[in-house]
Parts: structure tokens; C-alpha cells; sequence
């Protein structure tokens, strides 16, 4: 059940992140017109709920600055350290590639077809360290979700794909 | 439509096909560590549009069956749950398998599995219409307040804090309230975003929680590699004179999964996890626990399935999901139109009796393909994530795209995937996340009804019986959880002085 906080770094981050959501709504909440016809109006939830956050995420900055002060960081796992920050940049390579997949549908003309022919191949290469087999493998799942992902997608399942 | 009618339409070729359908891939996904039936259930609702909507409520039924199955696979061969529900099942099917006895480890399994799903589904069958009459009853005070309850239960029951908890059913309810209120039709927190203007919409939210999120970790994680126990060609059909000597545990752990399951909001791990510690402590060995025990592994896969029935019965009857991959489910009703809640049962007879034969079915189809497969299922556990990631995205995209033709909705699934990711990462659990954005629409237009009737007052709260039960419940749950925290806090101080 309850527990002391075990990430309290990337706790005390995330409050921050919190009272800015929470600010976002509070300032946005105030351009909600009065309640017109019930005695709640539209703006009643969103400022209850910021302001339930506000408490929420002071309570967990609390406890992580306690933990941080008692000197309850966990030192990293020796495993952890060997394998460096190569798994996160992994993971932000995962994002940032995405995006860019997505950005090129929206504001260049490669449509769904050859954005997810690179897409694909590029990100099976990348994951898998660029090994010859794997990296054939992804470029022949790249063709097949590009080209024949097009195909069935439009002409079976009717879906309107970018072009 | 009657439950007889229901079960002839059921194996009917159609229907039949896409329950099986539902159940086979269910159980491949559920298999491979990382892959779930969440990810699954969200990326097939975009391709059920054009679909019948019972057989569509029938395929993703069956994924669900077979996803909280088939974790079981991974579980006893790499040591690795191939859902969450299945984590207890690895503290006794590993070590069981690691003595050289997998198919032992895996008979036991699958046959709890089994009896757990039907003990479930003869709850379903019982409870959900004299439950369903009942929430007739029900007003907006009633609503309001069972909704609150369900929150409120999700953040304190889930796993790790319960002030995480909180936060991630406060930031669910949030993510809910951008675009046009329904209640008034006024715009709201659109930050000058036109596309923002119908708010996120529910299949986005839930790829980007369920699935990107689950793609990040799995791309962060892609260099453990797990080692697979083989098997040898042995039947795996359970003798029925061995399971004589488990009756009494494998009914008491599907009791538990089930009446788990009917708290609104709870999943499947924590029934698992209640009933496993309920077996340790009635079992004449508890020592043996952990040690690849028979007892830990029915307790578990029992209760698990059994909590996919139990979870049925709030979503048939209130239109609460009983867990959060139920959400998917109710998203899915919606989107074919289909209103889930009391009237169900008049409104449409033939999908709610049809999903209770189908849930009955599905664990048999399971527990067949199960039985007869496994061997080969374990071997595509080991599938290269080099290949899914990438695969898995275009899909998100396709599914997310399909909803209204724009990308925005793909950026929203990209955009939730990094905010689920980073709040797993900090152990804030996500299910009370997508509960909260579900529920939230309910719980406004709920409380704003309620007080329209009350001229604004609030004390229908406390003067109608069932609000103020449920009410009084949710206090109970908060203060239940706040002492354990308190009590936790004062042990660990007194273990650290000593």
C-alpha cells in the first residue's frame, strides 16, 4: 500500500511539472463564463480538481524533499551503472523519431507510404544496433507495413491514411 | 434474448470466429513480456467501426480472456509475467519449472485459469441482472457518489502510494475536461487550440497510456534478454483426482478474484495478490510458498481469471469499468453506440446476454488452445522487440488516425505515451489514470444534474441511503489507506532506530 517514496529526484520534478499543469488550468479556468442554468457551472470541476492537484503534488515535494534530506536516494544498481544512459537514449530516440515520422505526414509531402517505409527501417536498425539480419528483417517489415499496410488499410478497412 | 438463446448465437461460425479470434490472439499478446491486453484491445477497436457491434464486444471480450492467460506462459518459463496480473503466478510456476517440471507448473495454471473464469462467469450470469434491476434506482446523487467511491478505491487499493494514486486519478480527471462540456455546451480550456476544441479523445488517451508508453519501456529495456525453460511433448490436460485436493483453493481464489473484480476500478493483479496471501496463510505448508508450491500457483491464476468476470459485472450493470483494461471495453460500447448502465439489458438484450455466454466460452476456448498449444505459443515469447516497436507505433498511428482522418489525435497518443512512461518511471500507477479520464464526464454531468435537483444543496448526500453508503465506504477506503500509510511509516522509523 503506502509507501515512502522511492524516486524522490524525479518526484520533486514532477511536482514541479504538477503545479504548472495545475497553474495551466487555473489561469485557462478563468476565462469560463458564470453558471447560466445550473447552480455549478463549467468551471467548478476543472478548479476543484487544480486545486486538489496543487495539494496532492505538495504533499508528494514534501516527502521527497524529507527523503532527499535523509539521504534516501537510491545509488544506482551496479547493473544500472554498467549499462550507462544508453537505455534512456533509447528510449528518447523511440520519441524523438516518432515525432519526426509524424511531423513529416503533417508538413511535407511524404504521405503514409514512404513516411513509414523509413520510419520502420530506420527505427528496426537503430534498435536493433544496425546487426545485418535484424536490420534485413526491419526493412522487409518496413515495406510490408508501408506498402501492404496502404493496401489494406485503405481498400479493406476504408481508413482515409495521409497521402 | 435469453442466456439460452444467447449461448446457441455464440457458436454460431460467425460470432464463434471472432471470440476464437479474440482468445488466440489474446493469448499469443498476453504470452510476450511487455505486449498486453490493454495495447491489444486499444489497437483493435479503429478496425471493429465497420464491424456488428456484439461480434466486435465478442472479439474484444475474447482478448481480454486471453491476454490475462496467457501471461501465465512467460511467467513460468522466463520468470517474466506476461501481464501484471500474472506476477504471483511467477513466485511458485518458475521455480516449479526450474525443478524440470514445467508441464507440471503449466497444467496447474491453466486448469485454475479455467476454473476460475467459470466460476466467475456463473457469477456474472447471477449477479448482473438482479444487480442491473437494483441500479434503476439509481439517481444522479447515486451516480456521483458510486463514481467518487470508484476513484477514490482505485488510488487506494492499486500498488505503491497512495497519494500517487490521487494524483494520477486528480490528472485523469483533468485530461478529461478540455474541449465542449456536454453539460452546457460551453467551450473550456481549449488553451486557443482549434483542435483541442472536442477535447482528447478516449482511443488516443488510451494508446498513448496503454501502448506508447509500454513501447518507451520496452525500447529503455530492449537489451535484457530472458532465457527460456524448454519443454518436453507431455499431455497438459489436468487429471481430475489431482484436483480433488485443491477444491477448496481454487473456489475460495475464485471467489476472492471475483468479488476483487466487482470493486469498481480494481484489477487483476490485486486479486492475485489477495489471494495468494489468503492460501499462505489457510495452507498447512506456507513455508513451501515461493518455493514452486501448487498451491501458490492455482491461488493465483484462479483468482486473475476469475477477476475478468467479476470486473463485467459494475460495467454491465453501471457502466463503471470493473478494471482499467474494462475501459477499453466501455470506450468500445460507446463508440458502437451502445450505452452501458442499467437500461443495458432492455436496450440491448442480445449484446449483454451474448457477452456473458461469450465470456463463459472464451475460457473454454482458452483453456483448449491453451492446453493443446503452449508449446508452441512459448516459442514466439521470444520475439525480437527490434521489430514489434516500430511495427506496434504504425499501428497506434493507424488506429488513432482512423477516429476523425487528423494527426493530432496520433500526436495525443504520442504525447500521453512520454507523460505515461515518465509516470510509470516515478511508480504513479496508471490505472486510477484511465479511470479518472473515464469516469470524469460522468461524475460532472452527475454532480451537476444532482445539484440542478437540490437547488444546489448537498445534502442528498447524506440523506439517500445508497449515496450515503457509498458515501461512507469511500471514507472508509481513504482512512483505511492513510493508517496503513501511517502504521508503514511508524515501522519502518522503529526498524531503522533498531
Amino acid at each position: 500500500m503506502s509507501q515512502k517514496t522511492n524516486t524522490p529526484v524525479l518526484d520533486l520534478s514532477l511536482t514541479g511539472g504538477f503545479l504548472v499543469v495545475a497553474g495551466l488550468f487555473l489561469y485557462a479556468a478563468r476565462d469560463i463564463p458564470p453558471p447560466f442554468f445550473d447552480p455549478l457551472g463549467s468551471a467548478a470541476v476543472p478548479q476543484t480538481t487544480a486545486w486538489a492537484l496543487v495539494g496532492l503534488a505538495l504533499a508528494i515535494g514534501t516527502r521527497a524533499v524529507l527523503a532527499l534530506r535523509a539521504g534516501q536516494n537510491p545509488p544506482r544498481s551496479a547493473q544500472a551503472s554498467n549499462r550507462g544512459s544508453a537505455p534512456l537514449l533509447r528510449g528518447l530516440s523511440v520519441i524523438a523519431i516518432s515525432g519526426v515520422y509524424l511531423a513529416i505526414m503533417q508538413y511535407s509531402s511524404l504521405g503514409y507510404t514512404w513516411a513509414t517505409l523509413i520510419y520502420v527501417s530506420l527505427l528496426g536498425s537503430l534498435l536493433s544496433k544496425f546487426e545485418k539480419l535484424p536490420t534485413i528483417g526491419s526493412i522487409g517489415l518496413a515495406v510490408i507495413l508501408s506498402f501492404g499496410g496502404n493496401y489494406l488499410f485503405t481498400e479493406f478497412f476504408y481508413i482515409d491514411l495521409p497521402q | 434474448m435469453d442466456l439460452l438463446q444467447a449461448f446457441y448465437y455464440v457458436i454460431t461460425p460467425y460470432p464463434f470466429l471472432w471470440l476464437f479470434v479474440g482468445v488466440a490472439s489474446g493469448i499469443f499478446v498476453g504470452a510476450v513480456p511487455g505486449l498486453g491486453g490493454g495495447m491489444l484491445m486499444a489497437l483493435t477497436v479503429p478496425l471493429t467501426f465497420s464491424m456488428d457491434s456484439t461480434h466486435a464486444i465478442l472479439l474484444l471480450m475474447g482478448m481480454h480472456v486471453g491476454s490475462v492467460s496467457g501471461g501465465l506462459i512467460s511467467a513460468t518459463l522466463l520468470n517474466m509475467p506476461g501481464t501484471p496480473s500474472a506476477l504471483m503466478t511467477t513466485f511458485d510456476a518458475y521455480p516449479m519449472a526450474q525443478k524440470g517440471k514445467p508441464e507440471r507448473a503449466l497444467t496447474l495454471a491453466i486448469g485454475s485459469s479455467l476454473v476460475g473464469g467459470l466460476i466467475s462467469a456463473v457469477f456474472l450470469i447471477g449477479l448482473a441482472p438482479p444487480l442491473s434491476e437494483w441500479a434503476h434506482k439509481f439517481g444522479p446523487w447515486e451516480y456521483f457518489t458510486m463514481v467518487l467511491m470508484a476513484l477514490v478505491l482505485i488510488a487506494s487499493i492499486s500498488q505503491g502510494s497512495l497519494i500517487k494514486g490521487l494524483v494520477a486519478s486528480t490528472l485523469g480527471i483533468m485530461a478529461a475536461m478540455p474541449g465542449l462540456n456536454q453539460s452546457d455546451g460551453q467551450l473550456r480550456l481549449t488553451f486557443g487550440l482549434e483542435a483541442m476544441d472536442g477535447g482528447f479523445n478516449l482511443l488516443p488517451v488510451l494508446l498513448g497510456i496503454f501502448v506508447m508508453s509500454q513501447l518507451i519501456k520496452d525500447a529503455v529495456d530492449i537489451d535484457k534478454k530472458p532465457t527460456i525453460i524448454g519443454m518436453k511433448k507431455r499431455s497438459l490436460f489436468p487429471k481430475i483426482s489431482e484436483w480433488k485436493q485443491h477444491a477448496a483453493n481454487l473456489i475460495r481464489s475464485s471467489i476472492i478474484g471475483t468479488w476483487v473484480g466487482i470493486l469498481p476500478g480494481v484489477g487483476a493483479s490485486i486479486s492475485s495478490m489477495v489471494s495468494y496471501g489468503t492460501a499462505k496463510t489457510f495452507s498447512k505448508r506456507p513455508e513451501k510458498f515461493g518455493t514452486g508450491h501448487d498451491e501458490g500457483i492455482v491461488a493465483s491464476e484462479a483468482a486473475n481469471n476469475a477477476n475478468a468476470g467479476g470486473a463485467l459485472i459494475p460495467l454491465i450493470t453501471m457502466g463503471i469499468p470493473g478494471a482499467p483494461v474494462d475501459a477499453i471495453l466501455l470506450g468500445a460500447m460507446i463508440m458502437h453506440q451502445i450505452q452501458p448502465g442499467p437500461l443495458l439489458f432492455q436496450t440491448n438484450g442480445q449484446l449483454v446476454w451474448s457477452l456473458m455466454a461469450g465470456y463463459l466460452i472464451a475460457n473454454l476456448i482458452m483453456f483448449l488452445i491453451m492446453t493443446l498449444a503452449s508449446r508452441q505459443i512459448a516459442k514466439i515469447v521470444k520475439i525480437n522487440k527490434a521489430y514489434l516497436i516500430p511495427a506496434v507505433f504504425v499501428f497506434c498511428l493507424i488506429g488513432a488516425y482512423a477516429l476523425s482522418n487528423r494527426l493530432f489525435d496520433v500526436w495525443v497518443v504520442l504525447g500521453f505515451g512520454v507523460i505515461g512512461y515518465i509516470l510509470d518511471r516515478a511508480r504513479f500507477p496508471l490505472g486510477p489514470f484511465v479511470i479518472g479520464f473515464v469516469l470524469a464526464g460522468i461524475l460532472e454531468a452527475e454532480l451537476r444534474s444532482g445539484l440542478q435537483l437540490s437547488d444546489g444543496s448537498w445534502t442528498p448526500i447524506f440523506t439517500r441511503p445508497i449515496a450515503l453508503t457509498f458515501t461512507l465506504i469511500s471514507i472508509f477506503f481513504l482512512s483505511y489507506a492513510l493508517f496503513n500509510d501511517f502504521r508503514s511509516r511508524r515501522k519502518k522509523r522503529t526498524d531503522t532506530i533498531n
